[in-house]
């Protein structure tokens, strides 16, 4: 078959607003993820009448906190790229990768404390399992998260059209926000349902 | 089909390249290519399923007799020639699985969504094409795990498809429940990712790139069933996740989320503090919508499709807008309908009991609508208004007998029989296949620009249709006598021994209907290469994919997308020169036939009428 | 009737829900196809006619919103008070229900009796070694006088209570004559509370089968012999029901005695039973022990 080709050629143009809805979809789905988990833990700790137990390493609190600020640098990124500065751009960018690896670090400081102070993943207790679990399936999210940032900050580097920048720094926005809520969500259930 | 160098003229550097075999076939990221990709995987999955289904009924039909050809073939897991209770259990699991996971979610809504969706709301492609073409490798993925498991030691997964803990995770209960249940969840993963992936793409692309003029009440209702669908995946299959995720940590690190008080003969497992139920609360959450996700594009093709054969408005068209809707909602606080006999508090089965016959009542709605569209219509009688027609008969049987097991009382004692069995088979099995089936014989030409052979199309319409009452509507009444599900055989209890004949005729029929299948195999891969071409508007109907040229180019249309001007149901319009109105045609040239109703309140448009009416015919403005 | 006959009191109750939601939804089934069929016969396709245009009729389609949905709201009335009733027993102090337990496991249906005291005793799965199959506990009283039967034998007219229970994997507890079906979940044990009106004999008689007997089987997928689960049930009348229960033997016996440090009618409990008493709880740490000695 021959196609005539010449009428096919009405570019397939780039179209940003449909993609991030997909990715705020994506949040949606996500969420109830996480929904689906912690009502496990609520129904669970409901029948039994026990939570985790435990007073949550201290660990959890300093990650936080470095979240939040990967955050407000993100946030930062985003606005120096609207005013066009790419290197500051960059700069804000690489902090939000450092803290994003830093958090992940302090996730595994405050398994190995828990795991020092007996509360064990594999734990007759499936709420203190959970806490693991959950933790582990956020820093998942931080691991896609990073890797959004770092695509924003390679088309930063690569210098791609303005629109496509913009597209990418808020495909990381969104998600990487998201994710920095979803933890803050997942901090204070897990406090409040010890 | 040749290979194509002519794609060298592309000038435009939004990520095109060079077409080769590869990108054209196999990674293509054209919505097209991608829907015949899910639609062939699917119909490859769908007649494995078919035969381990004819497996296992041939060890019902003849617990006592040995067949050496099935040695043969299957070795050790029918070993003397007769099937191992083992191995019966994984042909149902996986049978169970396939079919509704990879046939009816995938094949179904993974290929009408990716062909129909750009083509009727008017797109050149969707939101996220790349997406796309992943989520169909996920699936592939996916499809292949699942198949491996038939090639391991300790067998595929057989704890049911509903794979409930601990059966499902404890390997010393069933062999199935070692490897091959890792595989199952594996592949299960890897399947919502599909379906995700998919369905965020389906839904970002009817919200953000409907053509223009086309607002939702323009949408065709496959349009619309099909974004419902893809709605109801997006808030349940991460529950599914979220549910697998602990299963998977309970059978392979040795927490306890699903686990507690077990004994293994004497054995006594560590596992301590869990519930089994959760997993059923997590299963069903997604379960439950799972069948809606399974039968609403399936409706929703069924629509469109008897409207264009009845060469009539769908009746009610908003009814069936909201009908869909009611059921996404309500199908989101239904699950615990699987679940009165677990044991769970009665106060709470009472209130899923209400939920449950309430969601009857969209069902009916959309029932009546299909039949009152029948009425008074010029019913072309093609293959695929057969298989639609089916698809209401399966519908009303199969749903009607929710009716007695969404009530917690009658459930007592239908819970877990072959009545279930007969249910689910008409209402989401058949009912869904016929949907699908009929959905192929009428978007062929629109997939492959050729026609199925349609005295082929009759034969195995009424060979499968027969056969598919006469496998599924005697097991009725082997539910109402008592007689459990997933039985190996009916060998040991006596009062089970009067069903032997009608075991029978339900697998003669079952070989029956999956012989006619081969008509239809035949069909279609004949057609694709040999078929009949096809006009560019084979059924003379109105939404915008008919619009699009046969050769089914990338991106569409050529040049401009076309313009919606009104709904996609104007069919033997009272004043309309031809019995059908494309959805692209203005009103400013259908003057004859203009209702002001059309009009949706704009003055000015009314106005116009109202003069051309006063000057050709002036009875019309009295209306 | 398509059903077998109910043989219990509630099963009377579901099996009148059953014959109005047979009626009303076998006349819907009929109705509807009727409809189908021949629409699609008188309205097949003739060149020289044009269908009729007719987008939608809201008064029509509200009565087909409503009527269904005022069908539906008596049946789920009825249901739920069917169903209320089903389950929620209220205690007669004076007419307590005999209580039986049955524990399901992979294939087979053990069934324990209260004994005298009418109340079964405490169990624990910890306690399961090769001789207490059902890792009863005979540290309670109560446990001490429960009975083995290796059928159910029940008086007809008796409130009976069910305790079930499940070692293994969830199993379901079904008795198609009874209308009566719960599953038997390991860790949760669940409750279902009946009253058989008929017995093997009366059933013999009104169905003609000199063979009949009540079943119980497995509902739910557990594994290789799901299909074969079998426990005999039978009616009784009371007085047939007492003897059969004399004849019945003690869970207890003088192993289990020794294990649980409990006096031995005949010889004198053994010496070594005190140090193994205190660390019986946990069997695996028991053998061990006895291992050490």
């Amino acid at each position: 078959m021959v196609h005539t080709i010449q009428q096919n050629n009405a570019p397939l143009e780039f179209n940003a607003k449909p993609r991030k809805f997909a990715m705020w979809l994506f949040v949606v789905s996500s969420i109830i993820m996480f929904g689906g988990f912690t009502s496990y833990y609520l129904v669970f700790s409901a029948a039994k009448g026990k939570g985790h137990g435990l007073v949550l390493p201290d660990a959890f609190m300093y990650s936080t906190a470095v979240l939040v600020l990967s955050s407000v640098f993100l946030f930062l990124a985003a606005r120096a790229l609207r005013s066009k500065q790419l290197k500051q751009q960059q700069l804000f960018l690489w902090i939000t990768v450092i803290l994003g690896i830093a958090f992940a670090y302090l996730q595994f400081q405050a398994w190995t404390s828990l795991y020092m102070s007996g509360a064990v993943l594999i734990n007759n207790n499936a709420a203190i399992s959970m806490i693991y679990l959950l933790s582990g399936m956020h820093l998942l999210h931080i691991v896609a998260g990073l890797a959004f940032v770092v695509s924003a900050l390679i088309s930063s580097y690569r210098n791609v059209e303005h629109a496509k920048l913009v597209y990418r720094q808020d495909i990381a926005s969104i998600f990487w926000h998201f994710i920095d809520i979803l933890w803050i969500y997942l901090y204070v259930f897990l406090l409040l349902n010890s | 089909m040749s290979t194509i160098s002519t794609h060298d003229t592309h000038h435009d550097d939004h990520g095109h390249h060079h077409e080769t075999f590869l990108t054209k076939y196999v990674f293509s990221q054209d919505h097209k290519m991608i829907a015949k990709q899910f639609l062939i995987t699917g119909i490859i999955m769908a007649v494995i399923a078919m035969i381990l289904s004819i497996l296992f009924r041939i060890q019902l039909a003849w617990p006592d007799q040995n067949f050496p050809l099935l040695e043969q073939l299957l070795g050790k897991w029918a070993e003397g020639g007769r099937i191992k209770p083992d191995f019966y259990l994984a042909l149902v699991t996986i049978h169970g699985t396939i079919m509704v996971f990879f046939v009816l979610t995938a094949g179904l809504s993974g290929t009408f969504s990716n062909l129909l969706i750009p083509l009727q709301v008017g797109a050149r492609d969707m939101a996220s094409p790349f997406l796309n073409m992943l989520s169909y490798w996920f699936f592939f993925a996916a499809c292949v795990i699942m198949m491996s498991s038939f090639f391991i030691q300790t067998g595929p997964a057989s704890a049911g498809w509903t794979v409930y803990p601990p059966l499902s995770a404890v390997p010393k209960a069933i062999p199935g429940s070692g490897l091959g249940m890792t595989l199952w969840l594996i592949s299960m993963i890897l399947f919502v990712a599909s379906s995700l992936m998919g369905g965020i793409n389906y839904v970002s692309t009817i919200l953000n790139m409907r053509t223009k003029g086309m607002d939702f009440w323009k949408m065709p209702l496959t349009i619309w069933a099909f974004f419902l669908t893809a709605v109801l995946g997006i808030l349940s299959f991460p529950v599914l996740v979220a549910g697998v995720v602990l299963l998977i940590f309970d059978r392979s690190v040795g927490t306890s989320f699903y686990l507690s008080d077990m004994v293994f003969g004497t054995q006594i497992m560590p596992n301590e503090g869990g519930s089994p139920i959760l997993w059923q609360h997590l299963f069903w959450f997604l379960g439950h919508p799972e069948v809606y996700i399974v039968i609403m594009p399936a409706m929703g093709l069924s629509s469109e499709i008897i409207a264009v054969n009845s060469r009539k408005p769908i009746f009610g068209y908003h009814a069936m807008v909201y009908s869909l809707i009611g059921i996404t909602v309500l199908s989101l606080i239904v699950w615990g309908h699987h679940m009165f006999v677990t044991g769970m508090n009665p106060f709470l089965g009472g209130v899923f009991m209400i939920t449950t016959l309430i969601i009857a009542v969209p069902s009916a709605v959309k029932t009546f609508n299909w039949l009152a569209t029948l009425w008074k219509g010029n019913i072309r009688f093609t293959p695929g208004m057969l298989f639609a027609i089916g698809m209401v008969s399966f519908f009303i049987s199969g749903g009607l007998t929710g009716i007695w097991l969404g009530n917690a009382t009658l459930d007592i004692n239908l819970h877990d029989t072959y009545f279930v069995v007969a249910h689910f088979h008409l209402v989401m099995g058949s009912a869904a296949i016929f949907g699908m089936l009929a959905g192929v014989y009428h978007w062929f030409p629109k997939m492959f620009g050729r026609l199925m052979d349609s005295k082929l199309a009759y034969l195995h319409f009424w060979v499968t249709f027969v056969c598919t009452y006469l496998v599924f509507f005697p097991l009725h009444f082997l539910g109402l006598d008592g007689v459990p599900r997933r039985y190996y055989a009916f060998t040991e209890f006596e009062f089970m021994h009067k069903w032997m004949t009608v075991n029978k005729l339900v697998t003669w029929s079952a070989i029956v209907a999956g012989l006619a299948q081969v008509a239809f195999l035949f069909n279609f891969f004949y057609s694709i290469f040999r078929g009949k071409r096809a006009p560019q508007n084979p059924w003379e109907s109105n939404t915008l994919e008919w619009t699009t040229p046969v050769e089914r180019i990338h991106g569409n249309w050529p040049g401009e997308i076309p313009t919606v001007h009104r709904w996609p149901y104007d069919y033997s319009k009272p004043g309309a020169e031809s019995d059908f109105i494309p959805q692209t045609v203005p009103f400013s040239e259908t003057m004859s036939s203009n209702l002001f109703h059309d009009f949706e309140g704009n003055a000015e448009a009314e106005q116009i009428q109202r003069e051309w009416n006063a000057k050709n015919d002036p009875s019309k403005n009295n209306e | 009737m398509i059903l077998p006959e109910a043989a219990s009191e509630h099963g009377k109750k579901i099996d009148q829900m059953f014959e109005i939601t047979l009626i009303l939804t076998s006349i819907v089934f009929i109705a509807t196809h009727i409809v189908l069929f021949i629409f699609t016969y008188i309205y097949r396709y003739n060149k020289a006619r044009k269908a009729y245009y007719y987008p939608h009729n809201n008064m029509i389609e509200r009565i087909w919103t409503i009527v269904p949905a005022l069908v539906l709201t008596v049946l789920v009335l009825m249901g739920f008070l069917t169903w209320r009733s089903i389950f929620h027993k209220v205690e007669d102090p004076n007419n307590k229900p005999l209580s039986v337990e049955v524990t399901s496991s992979q294939f087979q249906w053990d069934i324990r009796y209260p004994g005298k005291d009418g109340i079964v005793g405490k169990k624990n799965y910890k306690l399961v070694t090769s001789t207490n199959n059902l890792g009863i506990d005979f540290s309670d009283r109560n446990s001490q006088d429960d009975l083995v039967a290796d059928e159910i034998v029940l008086p007809v007219n008796k409130a009976v209570r069910f305790t079930l229970g499940s070692k293994d994997v969830i199993h379901s507890f079904y008795m198609p004559h009874f209308r009566i079906q719960l599953n038997t979940v390991p860790g949760m044990p669940t409750y279902f509370e009946f009253t058989p009106t008929i017995t093997t004999d009366e059933m013999k008689a009104k169905t003609g089968d000199p063979n009949f007997h009540y079943v119980l089987l497995c509902s739910k997928i557990c594994g290789t012999n799901h299909f074969n689960m079998q426990k005999v049930v039978r009616i009784v009348s009371e007085k047939e029901y007492e003897e059969w229960l004399t004849n019945q033997k003690p869970y207890l016996t003088d192993d289990l005695r020794k294990a649980f440090n409990l006096p031995v009618p005949v010889t004198e409990p053994a010496k070594a039973a005190d140090t193994t008493a205190t660390a019986s709880v946990k069997p695996s740490i028991e053998n061990q022990l006895a291992l050490k000695k």
